[in-house]
């Protein structure tokens, strides 16, 4: 009990912290035109979900030593995202691809994933049909960890794991298919901004969430992680986040239009709204 | 508390606070200790809106005094009713309209209550009326909603102790005598409540409706902002076939700032079941500009737009609507489902539609080639090459049997038949009331009627099972290298755990 309560207020705690300067967005408040049940989205999170909390967290948050972490580690640099396992041939080869974007380091990297995607996800799967969302997003992922490897001239051979590569893909499909829409996001320095013009234009002072338009948090994210993504291609080494992952997933957005619906197409294309 | 202060304090509570609970209360626990109370039977009956109640009241005063005239009367006018008919917009009041008229347009023409009175109908009331009239009504100025009901304190005693005299003289049957305190009342306060609804029910009472309506008017030209007033007018302006003017006080309620969102709905729907539907669109398009953030409002606009086939607009209401808190936040969204995503023949028959679908398959396949071929695209191979390219065919055909069945050229060659006309999208009714909505189509784009061929649907199921065997030999392909390690693990080099921490800084 006591340490389910310290593991609560640990997430309130991150999340105040995550939000306060930055935005964090945990909803889009826009209209779905199909009314289907995004059950693929619900799909994906669940089976991150599992893939750590059954797999990878057993043998991460069991150790007592760092020995103990060994298979941790077996783990990660075996099915996490290796160039090594295609240009020789070694663990599973190509698989890894599909392997690594099921993948997390900890608790805090699946669980701000899974905001994300739960965020943007619903939308975009929505405006693709279920199956084709999951081909969209395997296939962001793949070019994130492709683009990641390709542009960087000489590589450090450490794993890449994690969803962000394919959700940064649903993002960038996002702010290309609904860039007017609102999102909701956790903004503590936000609502404090908004309290002035608030005042002036009578709505209610203080509200704990922040509507922002996607285009402006999706552009924003984009530059963020554009900077540091060119030193890595300068340094050629990514450690700690592969910001150019995140690029090269958000730039997959190009080839959404393979998988958005017929009709969705024809209306982005020719401007109807109906 | 004996029969008889029980009694009193409940006229008290009915006349003068208007709370028909408390009297009602009060009046039962009187009956109780005196059940021969007949004007205690009497009050008791209007505590209630319930006709057969009412009649229950009346009867029992009856028993104790048959020839009780009050009670005579009241039971009359309960079993034929005289008075104009309430319109239909005005039922649910009592919980919409609270006081100073607790039951408004009730009070305004129900019967009389049973005070004792015995003057005869036929004296003018218009003498009561004549210092009145001679004295100007003063015009609406721009803060006049307001200021109709302020009334300094001293003048408050005085109207209170005038509206006491009031109902004295109408105990005493002098009603020429009450109507004129009431209007002398009204001279202070032009809409104070008590006055007016007892004023214009005695007037209407006694035939003199001109009158009656001219006292509301006064009220509503010197700025009130009274509903159960407006609502009065409205009913007097009909009574009188005069619907245009009923009409322009709807407008008005609908506008006035202490009208809520249901009854500014009902004002718009008067509107539009009266077959104004351009009225009804500007009068709605106004009261979004002043109330932004109103749910019904935009739902009911929406409505109305799709109604008028304008569905960009409606499209728009219900955007806004859909992104509001509330209730018909889900409308809205099955709003827009119904009548949004649109499929046409043109959409629905495009083989270069499909066709896109299938190189989204290729697409993929080529991703997952160019990585088994060690991340170098002039290492792919023939092999995964044609791999690339049968996900296309497969991808196809998978696409015709089950997203893009009507491709116009092939379905005609496949021998397809045209399908029967789907079902256009649910017409949204007109509601009084927001009201959810009847089913709406579950997912999908809306079919509209089409006259293309579809594949038969044995060859869909043949078209499924090829793409998907066609699909998992390309596979096969691309992935080959892949596919041997999995066979065949090759182990890779792992660090020590023990190594990688102690590198951390």
């Amino acid at each position: 009990m006591g340490a389910f309560f310290i593991f609560l207020i640990t997430i309130i705690l991150v999340l105040i912290n995550t939000s306060l300067i930055y935005p964090l967005p945990f909803s889009d408040t826009g209209t779905v035109r199909y009314r289907s049940l995004p059950y693929m989205t619900f799909a994906l999170i669940i089976v991150n979900s599992l893939v750590f909390m059954a797999w990878q967290a057993p043998s991460l948050y069991q150790a007592e030593r760092i020995s103990q972490l060994q298979p941790y580690i077996d783990q990660i640099w075996t099915y996490g995202w290796r160039p090594i396992f295609m240009t020789q041939g070694q663990s599973v080869g190509a698989f890894v691809t599909f392997t690594s974007i099921f993948m997390h380091a900890d608790f805090f990297h699946l669980f701000g994933n899974m905001i994300y995607l739960w965020t943007f996800g619903r939308r975009v799967e929505d405006a693709c049909g279920h199956w084709r969302f999951l081909l969209y997003y395997l296939a962001a992922g793949m070019i994130a960890n492709i683009g990641s490897t390709v542009l960087v001239a000489t590589q450090s051979d450490i794993p890449g794991i994690g969803a962000s590569g394919a959700i940064a893909g649903v993002m960038g499909a996002y702010l290309v298919l609904f860039p007017g829409a609102k999102v909701d996001c956790l903004w503590g320095l936000g609502s404090l901004l908004r309290i002035p013009y608030a005042a002036v234009t009578g709505k209610k002072t203080w509200t704990w969430t922040v509507k922002l338009p996607a285009f402006i948090l999706l552009i924003y994210f984009a530059v963020q992680e554009f900077l540091p993504s060119l030193q890595t291609i300068q340094n050629g080494q990514t450690v700690g986040v592969n910001h150019l992952a995140h690029v090269m997933g958000f730039l997959g957005a190009i080839i959404v239009f393979l998988f958005v619906r017929k009709d969705l197409l024809m209306r982005y294309v020719t401007g109807r709204r109906v | 508390m004996d029969a008889q202060t029980l009694f009193r304090e409940g006229v008290q509570a009915l006349r003068d606070q208007r709370d028909a609970a408390k009297a009602r209360q009060l009046l039962t626990q009187s009956l109780k200790l005196d059940p021969n109370n007949e004007l205690a039977w009497l009050w008791l009956s209007r505590t209630t809106n319930d006709p057969q109640k009412k009649l229950h009241c009346i009867e029992r005063a009856l028993r104790i005094n048959p020839n009780n005239p009050q009670a005579l009367a009241l039971r009359d006018q309960l079993q034929a009713p005289t008075l104009p008919a309430r319109s239909p917009e005005f039922e649910p009041a009592p919980t919409q309209f609270v006081s100073p008229f607790t039951a408004p347009f009730e009070e305004v023409y129900d019967p009389p209550p049973p005070i004792l009175y015995s003057s005869s109908p036929s004296d003018d009331p218009h003498s009561v009326l004549k210092q009145y009239e001679s004295k100007p009504v003063p015009e609406p100025v721009e803060d006049s909603p307001r200021r109709a009901r302020v009334v300094p304190v001293a003048n408050q005693k005085e109207i209170n102790n005038l509206l006491a005299q009031a109902d004295q003289r109408l105990k005493a049957g002098d009603e020429e005598g009450a109507i004129e305190t009431w209007v002398r009342v009204l001279e202070m306060q032009v809409d104070q409540p008590v006055a007016i609804q007892n004023a214009v029910k005695q007037l209407f009472k006694l035939g003199y409706k001109d009158d009656a309506s001219e006292l509301i008017w006064r009220a509503i030209n010197a700025g009130t902002t009274s509903i159960p007033i407006h609502m009065t007018a409205i009913d007097l302006a009909r009574v009188q076939g005069e619907p245009g003017k009923a009409d322009d006080l709807r407008e008005k309620v609908a506008l006035l700032p202490n009208a809520d969102e249901a009854l500014r709905l009902k004002m718009v729907d008067y509107l539009i079941n009266d077959g104004q539907m351009m009225r009804a669109e500007a009068l709605l398009q106004k009261l979004i500009v002043a109330h932004p953030d109103s749910q019904g409002l935009l739902l009911r606009l929406g409505d109305m737009e799709t109604q008028m086939e304008h569905k960009a607009q409606a499209m728009q209401y219900y955007e806004r609507a859909a992104r509001l808190k509330g209730s018909g936040g889900k409308h809205a969204d099955k709003a827009l489902s119904n009548f949004t995503p649109v499929i046409t023949d043109r959409e629905r028959g495009s083989v270069l539609l499909a066709f896109r679908e299938a190189v989204a398959f290729g697409a993929v396949y080529l991703l997952m080639g160019w990585q088994d071929a060690g991340l170098n695209l002039l290492h792919m191979g023939s092999q995964r090459w044609l791999g690339v390219l049968l996900s296309i065919v497969g991808g196809y055909l998978l696409v015709t049997a089950l997203s893009a069945p009507q491709q116009k050229p092939l379905a005609s060659w496949l021998g397809g038949h045209v399908p029967e006309t789907p079902e256009p999208p649910p017409v949204l009714a007109k509601k009084t009331e927001y009201e959810e909505p009847e089913p709406a189509v579950s997912s999908g784009p809306i079919q509209e009627p089409t006259h293309l061929p579809i594949v038969p649907m044995a060859l869909r199921f043949v078209f499924a099972a090829v793409g998907i065997i066609v699909l998992i030999g390309a596979f096969m392909l691309v992935f080959s290298m892949s596919i041997q390690l999995l066979q065949h693990p090759v182990t890779p080099t792992i660090p020590r755990a023990i190594d990688i921490f102690s590198e951390q800084p």
